[in-house]
């Protein structure tokens, strides 16, 4: 040890060397007293080491998870759906996934239904398609996020249809007003958020307490902001009261028809009010064994009050079932 | 009846005010009310009200704001001639259904091209809100509105336009790695492909062209043939749209590309524009203006105060969540209004109360710090242990120690 010190030294304590007699007793020394701290930022020494002890163990990679054996032959909807048997018409409770889930049965194309949540998508959000290959060996193809299903729903043999300007006006009352009243109804209500927001998505993912808390806080914060997005401040009341007139506004436009495109079968602005009010209806009481139903029923009230629109969604979901 | 005081972002562009929501409030009060029954305050500052919002209408004590706000209020304020009341069921869900369309559609269309679009910000909007907005909030309300705009409008995806943020990016990079060693002056301005394809707002002209369609063809099929959108009297989604479209018309912006594509493929909506402009907001209406008020120097150390406060995040979980009730009335009364400002009063005194501690502890803590370190307080040193009495070696021989 001592060689190799002054080898490493060497040429620097020369001086030091020639003059004093027992020089190697110097340099000993020298190893013994601590090394002066050049710079405030740097280390101390013991917690240095305690550093250099890390990583203790670096795992292997992780092997690709054997149950995802799905047949790469078939398309794959990824959405979030509770529970593992994901069977195609079980109908996601996430308004974003089960919107494009239902378009997709009533369009009967054939896909198959994969459990997954956000950090398993390429865009961070659900849904996503990955779409079928021809045979095993094909490279895997390019997943295809939400905003682009409908395109990719046509060239599959999907019925094309163009909205009429009207009702492009009428979306904005589903993506703004029912959408913030369901984000309130879900998230800032503590007892529902308890009662059904938890089971669904936090005791699913995680089931170390800490992990959920966090996630919970997560989750409720998200919400938050997209709410702050267009205001300065949460109203619940304002919120609900918009929702009321959301609702009352598309049960004058549906008037008699069965659906909002006014023929004999349901279309994308039909899925996207189903997509809200399925999951509202579906929770109204804990029929399904899974003990999820609403605790605050303030919004599913509201709709209540709107019967076409109640009818509106058991047609819709006839079909989805069908498809 | 006590005049109705309308607090709005003050004047720019040739237009009483700088917000979209503000002008569509004028336009609404304007047509209802008698000019006596109200004035304008252009106040620009949102904390003067609970709800740190504008356009905001003050009533007595009671502050309501955002333009629906006022709009549902106006009805349960006295002796308005409710125009909407006469609306049939379908006009009545159209006019919901626009209101919403223009909120989500309209408003980021606007955020994108005055506050987004860096050319447009720097050269336009950022001088018109110093002239007015008051010191010190002129520091921070620019860029806070801006910030805003940022939000509302990403889900776009246009956020290309905001050159500014782009080539800060590039900045960053350009001062990493082997480049920063070169002096400037010797560097040679990369040339990038998207650099020799034009400008930013070049290649996001076909995305614009989309989105702008999206937001003009459904209004301009319901304006129709009509005189006004639903009918031939004037609503209150005739006024958002007054706003809304007034501000998409302003002259004199470097990247006007929102006034190109309304004059020259809405024709329709662009004359209707400019007529209703003129009628509402031309030199030949006379809005009542009140004078700000002079500030005394105890509400500018108090402007001050906030300003600088304002960014400490204090959240007390829920405060700022008015909880709904579960009992529900089709219609609102007077009372109403005054329960929901109340809270948020009370809501909003909780916060700059946390704020003040948080503030006092902070500084009263600095402060004896300061005094710690320089030396004026010193903390109270220990004693040094009593040395014990020795007696020496005549002592130990008698036991003593």
């Amino acid at each position: 040890m001592h060689e190799s010190y002054t080898s490493k030294t060497n040429g620097h304590p020369r001086e030091q060397d020639m003059n004093t007699t027992d020089g190697a007793t110097q340099t000993k020394r020298s190893v013994t007293t601590p090394r002066i701290q050049k710079s405030w930022f740097e280390l101390p020494a013991p917690i240095r080491q305690l550093f250099d002890t890390f990583p203790l163990i670096t795992y292997d990679e992780n092997l690709l998870p054997q149950r995802t054996s799905i047949p790469r032959t078939q398309t794959t909807l990824h959405i979030f759906t509770p529970g593992d048997q994901a069977n195609r018409t079980r109908l996601s409770p996430n308004p974003a996934c089960l919107r494009w889930q239902a378009y997709l049965l009533i369009n009967k194309l054939p896909f198959s239904i994969v459990s997954a949540n956000n950090h398993a998508s390429p865009s961070g959000a659900l849904p996503f398609i990955l779409p079928a290959t021809k045979s095993r060996r094909d490279p895997q193809p390019q997943a295809i996020s939400s905003a682009k299903i409908q395109r990719w729903a046509i060239t599959q043999g999907a019925k094309e249809e163009v909205l009429d300007v009207r009702s492009d006006a009428y979306m904005a009352l589903i993506d703004q007003n029912i959408r913030n009243a369901w984000l309130y109804n879900l998230y800032l209500q503590d007892e529902n958020f308890e009662a059904v927001a938890k089971k669904l998505y936090i005791r699913s993912a995680s089931s170390n307490s800490l992990v959920q808390m966090s996630l919970a806080y997560q989750l409720r914060a998200a919400a938050k902001d997209e709410l702050l997005r267009t205001r300065t401040f949460i109203d619940a009341p304002e919120i609900y009261d918009l929702a009321e007139a959301a609702f009352r506004s598309l049960s004058t436009l549906l008037a008699d028809e069965k659906f909002f495109t006014k023929t004999e079968s349901p279309g994308l602005f039909d899925v996207a009010l189903f997509a809200y009010t399925h999951p509202l209806l579906d929770l109204a009481s804990s029929g399904d064994g899974q003990d999820l139903e609403w605790r605050d029923k303030s919004l599913l009230q509201i709709l209540m009050r709107h019967e076409k629109l109640v009818e509106h969604r058991e047609r819709v979901l006839k079909q989805c079932l069908d498809g | 009846m006590a005049v109705l005081e309308l607090h709005i972002y003050g004047p720019a562009f040739n237009l009483p005010s700088i917000d979209a929501r503000c002008l569509a409030t004028i336009a609404l009060i304007q047509s209802n009310l008698a000019s006596d029954d109200w004035c304008l305050v252009p106040s620009s500052d949102p904390v003067i009200n609970a709800f740190r919002e504008l356009p905001a209408l003050k009533d007595g004590a009671l502050w309501v704001t955002g333009f629906r706000n006022i709009a549902s209020y106006l009805k349960v304020y006295g002796d308005w001639q409710n125009a909407t009341a006469e609306l049939s069921e379908q006009q009545a869900a159209d006019s919901e259904a626009y209101l919403s369309f223009l909120e989500s559609r309209g408003i980021p269309l606007l955020d994108l091209s005055l506050y987004v679009s860096s050319d447009n910000y720097t050269t336009c909007t950022r001088s018109a809100l110093a002239e007015i907005t008051p010191w010190p909030q002129s520091w921070t309300i620019p860029q806070q509105l801006r910030d805003d705009a940022r939000k509302r409008s990403e889900h776009l995806g246009l956020s290309g336009l905001d050159v500014d943020a782009i080539r800060e990016k590039e900045l960053k990079q350009e001062n990493e790695g082997i480049a920063a060693q070169i002096p400037k002056s010797l560097r040679r301005p990369k040339q990038t492909v998207t650099a020799l394809l034009g400008s930013t707002a070049e290649q996001t002209r076909f995305r614009l062209e989309a989105v702008t369609a999206d937001f003009f063809e459904p209004l301009e099929e319901l304006l129709g043939e009509k005189k006004y959108f639903l009918s031939d009297e004037m609503t209150a989604l005739d006024c958002l749209v007054l706003g809304i479209l007034a501000q998409m018309q302003i002259a004199d912006l470097p990247q006007p590309w929102l006034k190109h594509a309304l004059e020259k493929k809405y024709p329709k909506l662009s004359v209707w524009t400019k007529e209703n402009t003129e009628k509402h907001f031309g030199p030949a209406t006379n809005l009542r203006h009140r004078p700000l008020a002079e500030r005394s120097w105890t509400k500018l150390a108090f402007d001050v105060f906030n300003s600088i406060t304002d960014s400490i995040p204090i959240n007390i979980a829920g405060a700022q969540v008015r909880k709904h009730s579960t009992e529900t009335k089709s219609t609102k009364n007077r009372a109403d209004y005054e329960q929901k400002h109340m809270f948020h009063v009370k809501a909003c005194r909780q916060q700059s109360l946390m704020r003040e501690i948080v503030v006092s502890i902070l500084s009263s803590a600095g402060l004896v710090g300061t005094l710690l370190y320089v030396g004026v307080l010193s903390l109270p040193q220990k004693k040094p242990p009593p040395t014990r009495r020795n007696f020496g070696e005549a002592g130990a021989l008698l036991g003593l120690r």
